[in-house]
This record gives C-alpha cells, structure tokens and sequence, in this order.
C-alpha cells in the first residue's frame, strides 16, 4: 500500500526544485507540448474533431505537473493556452460554417483526468455560448462550479484564471428581467460568477501558505506574492462592469469581497486585496462606502500593514478631492477629515504595538488632506497638529525623539507639508507647528528650518509685519541661537565651516522678504525685532546676521526721508537708526575682520551726508571718529590700500583709491600721528598711475570726475602750510 | 448539457454544492506534520559509548497528542519501532540505515573511528530522518501505539509499554 499520500506535499515540492532541474522539467513539457499541438492541428485540418480533442486532451495533460515552480508553470500555461486558440478557432469556424457538432460540451466531459477535462470544458462551453449553441447563464454557471474539481493550489489558480480569461467579454451586463434574460443572464448573475471566482481563487492562493516544508516558507511567500495578479484579475472585472453602480457596489460588491478578505487571515492576501479594492474602484465609490472599508481595516490580522492602505486610501481621496483645482467634488455630507481622524484613532487604539513612525505617517495623509481639503480652514490642520504633539506626550514628555530613527524622519516630512503647500504666512497660522517642530532633535530641527527658509526665498513671500517676522524667528530658533542639545555642532559653527557659512547665508537673505511696503514704522519695527533676536545668537553668527539689518536700517534713513513731507518726526526716527547701526557695528568690530566695521561705517557716514538731517553731520563725524577711535586706524588704513591693491578690475580699483585718499586726507586733517604728507604723497602718486589705465567710457567718465575734485581740492590745500611737501601735478 | 435533459440523464446530472464555512476554508489543513532528527551527541567513554539524536515533531494532525514535542532516541529505539509495526501493523515498513558491523570490529583493524565517525554519524542521520518521516505519515503507522511512544514519550520504558492501536490524540 502507498505510503506516500500524506508525504507527497513535502516531497514534491523538493523534488526538481534545482535550477537546472526545473528548466529541464519545463524544456521537456514544451517540447510534449507542441508535439501534441502540431498533431492536433494537423487532423483539425482533415476535419476530424474527436481526434483533434484527443491529442488537446494530451496536450493539457502536460498542465498536470506538480513538479514546475509557479513561474515555470506560467510559462508552460501561456504556451498551452495559445496551442488551445487554435482549437477554439476551429470549432467557431465550423459553428459559423452551420458544420457546428452539437454534443462537445458532454464529450469533453468524458476526459479521463480532471485538468485536461475541465480545460476542455471552458473552451467548448465559450464557443457554444457565442454561437447560441447552449444557452449562457447556465454554461457560465456550470463552469464556475466545476473548476471546483481543482483543488491544488497552482493549478487550480490557472485554470480559474483561464476561466476568467475566456469569459472576459460574455459577462451578462445588462439590468433586463425579461424573458431572453433568463437565458442569457443579467449582471446579477455576472457578480455571482466573478464573486464565487474570486472567493475559490483566494482560498487556493491562502491554501499555498501550507505547502510543503516550513523551512520553504519564505520562497512560498515570495511566490504567492508573484501571483498575486490572478486572483486581482476577478476585482478588476468586476470594475469593468457597467451596470455596477454605487448602490450595488455598496451592498453587494464590497461586502462580499470582505467576506473574504477578512475571514481568510492571511496577511500577504489582506495586504494586497485591500489595496487593489482602492486602486481598482472608482474614488465615488469609496467616498460612499467609507465606512464599511474602514470597520473591515480595523478587523485585518494584526501582522497587515495597514499604515498603507490608509495613507493609500487618504492621498487617493485627496487627489480626488482636488481635481480640476476645485474643491467641490466631495458631498456635502461626508465629513472627510472627521471619518479619517476617527478612524484612525481607532486604529491606533486597537493595534498596541503600532510603531511611532506609522502613527506619524498616518498623521502625515491626515494632515496632507486637511491642507488640501480645507484650504482656508486652518483649525483642522491645527488639530493633527496638535494631536501629533499629544501622543508622542503620552509616549514620554517633553522628550526628543531621537535624531536618526524612523519616527523623526516621519516627523520631518510631516512638517515639510505646510510648507510646501501654503506659504509662509499662512504656516503661521498653524500656531501648532511650532509644537511639533519642537519635538525633533537638533538635526532634524535644522533640517526643518532650512527648509522653510529655502522655501520662502524660493516662493519669493514677502513678510510684511514685525509680528509675522515674530512668530517666524520662534519657528527658526534652532538657527539663530546655540541649542542646548547641539553640543557637538556648536563647536563647528565658525566660518571655517561651510555648511555653517550656507546656513548663516541663508538666514541673512531672509532680510530681503522682510519688507513692510508703505509702512516704514513696520519696517523700523522689524528692524528692532532683528536685532533683538540676532543678539543672542554669538559673535560667529552676527557675522552674517548684523550687516543686512544694518544696510536695511540705511536704506529705510532714505524711505524717512523720501517721506519728510509726511512725517515730522523723520529726522529723530533716522538718528534713532544710526544709533542702531552704531551699536551693531561695534559690537562686529570685536570680530578679527578689520575691514567689515569700518566697510559699514563708511557706509553709514555716506547714507548720513545724502540724508542731509539736521544732525547728518554729527552722525557721520561720530561714524568717522568710530573709525578714528579704532585704534588700529593706520593698519586699518593699511589693510584697506593693501586689499585695493588686489583688486582685478581696474575701474573699481580706481575708484577705491580715490575713496581711500580722500579717507587719508581727512584723518591728516584730523591730525591723526603717523599719517604724515609721504603716505598721501604715494597715495596720490598711485592713483595718477591707475588713473591712465583706465578706459573712457561712460562710467568711467564719472569715476575721472570724481577723481580730478579729489585733485582739485589738493591743489587748493596745498596752498596751507599743513600741506607743505604735497606732489600734485595735473 | 449541464442541467438541461438531467431529468432523462441523471448519469451526468450535477451533484449539490455544500457552502463551506469560512473557518474551513481557509484554516490551515490537518496534514502537517515535520519530523527533523537532529543533534548527534555521543555519550559515555571508551568502551561504553553510544550516539543518540534529537527526534523533533511539529504537527497539527488530531491523531497525535502532542503538537509539538522532542525527544531523544538511539540506533537500537529505532530498531524496536521497527521491529514493533513489522509484527502489528500492516504496513511494507521501510528498511533502517545499516547496522554497519564493518565498523564495529576491533578498533586496531580499521582506520577510522568506527560507529563514531563524524560521516557515518551524519549518513545515519539523514537515513533515520528519512525513515521516521515515511513511518509517521502513514495512517496505518499512526495508530500504532510504539509510533505515539516513540515519538511523544520521553523514555520507551518497557515496563510500562504494551502494544495497542491508537484511534485518536
């Protein structure tokens, strides 16, 4: 007696599993196959159709091999199924030529073994339905049913899926109750079809699971995955449809595909049939049956993925949501983000072990709709917010999370959202994302900010008032001030760095957006904000942050005075701002930079003489006497002519000398010691070089101008005795 | 035809479909079963040594008590289930790997380590794994209670064992 039975689903699988071993199996198959091809092919063509189902019957016998993986078995199905078409394309031949047999569909059933037997079976029984042979309602139904005399898993796959294929556009698809549709069937009967399909097709692909050894689990697995598309195929028909609609979609359709769904346990299965649902069907559909899909989520196998068929589902319907720029496409009716929300509350509560980084990324599509779906109402962004903050509070809190891990990168692509999709002043208004933000650690943190601020110099967004720019600088903290948990990056944060140079950059091209038009009081408002945020920021960051406020606080001396008509108070207001820049600019001079300061003071004693207020000339002669008080005056000096000197572009270096000599000239009229009639006399000497160097064009036109009053009033001093000695020719 | 004319042809008329539950569909069926014989350690010293190996089951078939369980069985255990289903049961039992006498002459007339010899150990591994396996898959086999005490039981004791069937776990 055999002793195989019970043994035969760990051997077999084991046996011909060797590479070359299945590609010998599967050669030989091929070859058996179309040698029983070619033979029926040829006594079709005498006409003889016993014959011919004769030598397909041998020809199917090939497909039942338990020895082929499931690639290999495909690949021997599709050649097979394409030996067949020739069969089917006979018989119809013969139907159409009145030359039909009429009793094929009971000879066929005569085969001796059931796969060739039931292939057969399929093929006839198509044939005769097209050509009204045998009426179809019942044909289609008597073939759903008797594939179940194929239980193994793979073949019984193929062949349902042969089924599927065959009967692809003799579906049913009409509502009619009449008397022709008790023959030809109504779409009612086209679900049952597909649905009874569909639950055989799942159970053979979950019953694979359990062949053969465990330690082959994982290949299983990988197989069933590559097959995966078979079962599909029956949703995709039923989408094909037309006579589905919403209502029996929603009473029918769905409920029956959950049913297996949800009682087959079978993660990879779960897994992928709810995602194919989504995908499959139109979003109308799911709007309309949200709740239904959502109660089936919760009661998946604990070990299903279901952060992805939610974030699948969400994005799906807020695309759909969005389409065509309008907002209007969901009813009235359902309250998208109150579904979703509680849903996924309800997920989250019912699987205790859901990592960190799948509650985030859920948070994430919640907040990707909220954005998307209402536009304008910022409380329901404000709430995901806000409960994203609660649980990692419940978690541990006031702790970080940590930098690195899966769940801080989730973070920071749910933060990075809002600024894709508003601008900046509307991110404001999210008055929890500061919330949020502060949950990450300082890589993170930093990452975020650089974000925005790319964002906002990107978006060209201007910022408008001191409050705004307020609530910006909270958000852009990690930036401005050392962080107590960046301990190791503060020590890198000097300009030998070039990420921390990029990064300070950065924060200084903000100031451009910062610009309250017609409202210079705004502007001087955000001005002070500026400055009273960038002076915790350390000596290595002023750097980069002070002179922008300084050169807007110049700029906005001349808005003032543009506005003097308007405003009495204009000249106070500029004096308040030289004050500023005074402060700012000495405080920079403690840097090793010599030329910065006095750059900027050159800069503020120039904006104060065009200003012309009433105490323009106190402000410049205190910004000179800055200079002046320095002192390393001279080897500022020095440092200044020994950099023009390197300078590549004539007309520019001109100009620079010219400006140089006309500093010397004051401070030797300042009397200040070691600047003595020599310097200027080599001063003078170098510029009358440079001088014919450059062209005569227009600009440089100006530049000669200004140099011949240079001249001009040396030759006028060097009438005083002060400035015996002086060599000025023309 | 399939249902039309059944009334003159009940020869091919179609039997009635049962519904099946969604529990049977979709459990996992009642033919799992995986024996591994595992773990050679040889005991003992010099004269009195001897090798055993690990027999260990995972199954789900009802006939068995024990899902799961391992014991530690010899060369000669298995000899005794043989010889036990040979007498009672009906089954064509399978031959066991040699008894390799060659390798149990004098130590000084041979070259290698006799019945202890890493290879041989590992030969006789794989052909008792074969064996057991072939053994307990059969339905007949598992009602044989030297089956269920060879496999289950931690010692075959031989006071306490007498043949008998088995009908369930």
């Amino acid at each position: 007696m055999s002793m195989q039975k019970a043994v035969d689903n760990s051997r077999s699988s084991n046996a011909g599993l060797s590479m070359d071993n299945q590609e010998k199996l599967l050669a030989d198959a091929l070859q058996n196959v179309r040698q029983h091809a070619f033979a029926m092919k040829r006594v079709l063509d005498q006409q003889s159709v016993m014959e011919g189902l004769k030598h397909a019957a041998n020809m199917l016998g090939e497909l039942r091999t338990s020895l082929l993986s499931p690639k290999n078995y495909y690949e021997l199905h599709v050649v097979v199924v394409e030996e067949l078409h020739h069969l089917e394309l006979y018989l119809t031949d013969e139907f159409e030529h009145g030359r039909g047999s009429h009793d094929l569909y009971e000879v066929v059933q005569y085969a001796g073994n059931i796969v060739p037997r039931l292939y057969l079976l399929i093929t006839i029984g198509h044939v005769y339905i097209r050509a009204n042979e045998l009426p179809r309602r019942e044909v289609l139904r008597d073939l759903v049913e008797m594939c179940r005399g194929v239980q193994h898993p793979l073949r019984g796959l193929f062949l349902r899926n042969y089924l599927l294929q065959c009967v692809k556009s003799l579906l049913p698809d009409t509502e009619e109750e009449n008397q022709e549709a008790t023959k030809t069937g109504t779409i009612l009967d086209s679900l049952d079809f597909i649905l009874l399909n569909f639950s055989e097709m799942n159970k053979l692909w979950v019953r694979m699971q359990y062949q053969g050894h465990t330690r082959d689990l994982q290949r299983r697995e990988q197989e069933r995955r590559e097959l995966r598309i078979l079962v599909g195929t029956n949703l995709v028909r039923l989408s094909e449809l037309e006579c589905v609609n919403v209502e029996r979609y929603k009473t029918i359709v769905l409920p029956k595909i959950m049913e297996q769904v949800v009682s087959c346990r079978d993660s990879i299965a779960q897994e992928y049939l709810m995602e194919c649902i989504i995908q499959v069907f139109p979003d109308e559909y799911h709007l309309n049956t949200l709740n239904e899909f959502l109660k089936a989520c919760r009661e998946l196998s604990a070990s299903v993925n279901i952060r992805n068929i939610l974030i699948s589902l969400i994005d799906r319907l807020t695309a759909y949501s969005t389409r065509d720029g309008s907002q209007q496409n969901i009813p009235e009716n359902i309250q998208l983000f109150d579904i979703f929300s509680e849903q996924i509350a309800e997920v989250v509560k019912s699987r205790i072990n859901m990592p960190p980084e799948d509650i985030v990324a859920l948070q994430s599509a919640l907040l990707n709709l909220s954005l998307k779906c209402y536009r304008d109402q910022f409380e329901y962004g404000n709430k995901v917010l806000e409960n994203t903050r609660k649980i990692f509070d419940n978690i541990a809190l006031d702790t970080q999370v940590q930098t690195g891990t899966p769940a801080a990168k989730e973070l920071v692509k749910m933060l990075k959202i809002p600024i894709d999709c508003y601008d900046i002043l509307d991110v404001l208004k999210l008055n929890h994302y500061k919330l949020v933000l502060q949950l990450l650690s300082y890589r993170e943190r930093h990452t975020v900010c650089m974000y925005i601020i790319n964002s906002i110099l990107d978006k060209e967004t201007i910022i408008p008032t001191a409050e705004q720019v307020t609530q910006l600088f909270e958000l852009l903290l990690t930036l401005i001030i050392d962080q107590t948990d960046s301990a190791l990056e503060t020590s890198r944060q000097t300009i030998t760095n070039e990420d921390f140079v990029e990064e300070q950059n950065l924060v200084a091209r903000l100031y451009n957006n910062f610009q309250a038009p017609n409202d210079p009081d705004q502007q001087y408002h955000i001005i002070k904000i500026c400055q009273d945020t960038f002076k915790n920021g350390g000596l290595e960051r002023m750097r980069f942050t002070y002179p922008p406020i300084i050169m807007q606080a110049y700029a906005l001396t001349f808005r003032y005075k543009n506005i003097r008509e308007q405003d009495e108070k204009w000249e106070k207001k500029c004096q308040k701002l030289f004050q500023l820049c005074n402060q700012l600019i000495n405080t920079l001079t403690k840097l090793e930079t010599n030329d910065l300061p006095l750059r900027l003071y050159l800069q503020g004693a120039l904006a104060a003489s065009e200003i012309g207020s009433e105490n323009a000339e106190t402000i410049a002669y205190e910004f000179f006497s800055q200079v002046h008080d320095n002192e390393k005056v001279l080897a500022c000096l020095k440092k200044a002519t020994k950099l023009t000197t390197q300078i590549m572009d004539q007309s520019v270096q001109v100009q620079l000398y010219n400006e140089l000599l006309n500093t010397y000239i004051y401070f030797f009229n300042q009397n200040l010691p070691d600047i003595d009639i020599t310097l200027l006399n080599s001063l003078i000497e170098k510029l009358q070089n440079e001088m014919s160097k450059i062209s005569s064009n227009e600009n440089d036109e100006f530049i000669r101008n200004q140099i011949q009053k240079t001249f001009d009033y040396l030759r006028q001093q060097s009438q005083l005795e002060k400035f015996q000695g002086l060599q000025i020719n023309n | 035809m399939p249902v039309q004319g059944t009334e003159t042809r009940p020869e091919i008329a179609r039997l009635p479909t049962q519904q099946i539950s969604s529990q049977d569909r979709y459990e996992p069926p009642d033919n799992f079963l995986e024996i591994e014989v595992a773990n050679p350690i040889t005991h003992g010293l010099s004269g009195n040594r001897y090798t055993d190996y690990e027999i260990r089951m995972k199954t789900n078939l009802p006939v068995f008590r024990l899902k799961e369980c391992s014991v530690r069985r010899r060369y000669s255990d298995f000899d005794w289930l043989r010889k036990e289903l040979e007498r009672d049961s009906k089954i064509l039992v399978p031959p066991l790997p040699g008894k390799a006498w060659e390798r149990q002459i004098p130590a000084f007339l041979r070259n290698n380590d006799g019945i202890f010899d890493d290879d041989f150990i590992e030969d006789r591994r794989k052909g008792l794994e074969e064996f057991i396996n072939k053994i307990a898959g059969h339905p007949l086999a598992q009602n044989e209670r030297a089956l269920h005490v060879f496999l289950q039981e931690e010692k075959i004791d031989p006071e306490t064992y007498s043949p008998g069937k088995v009908r369930n776990g």
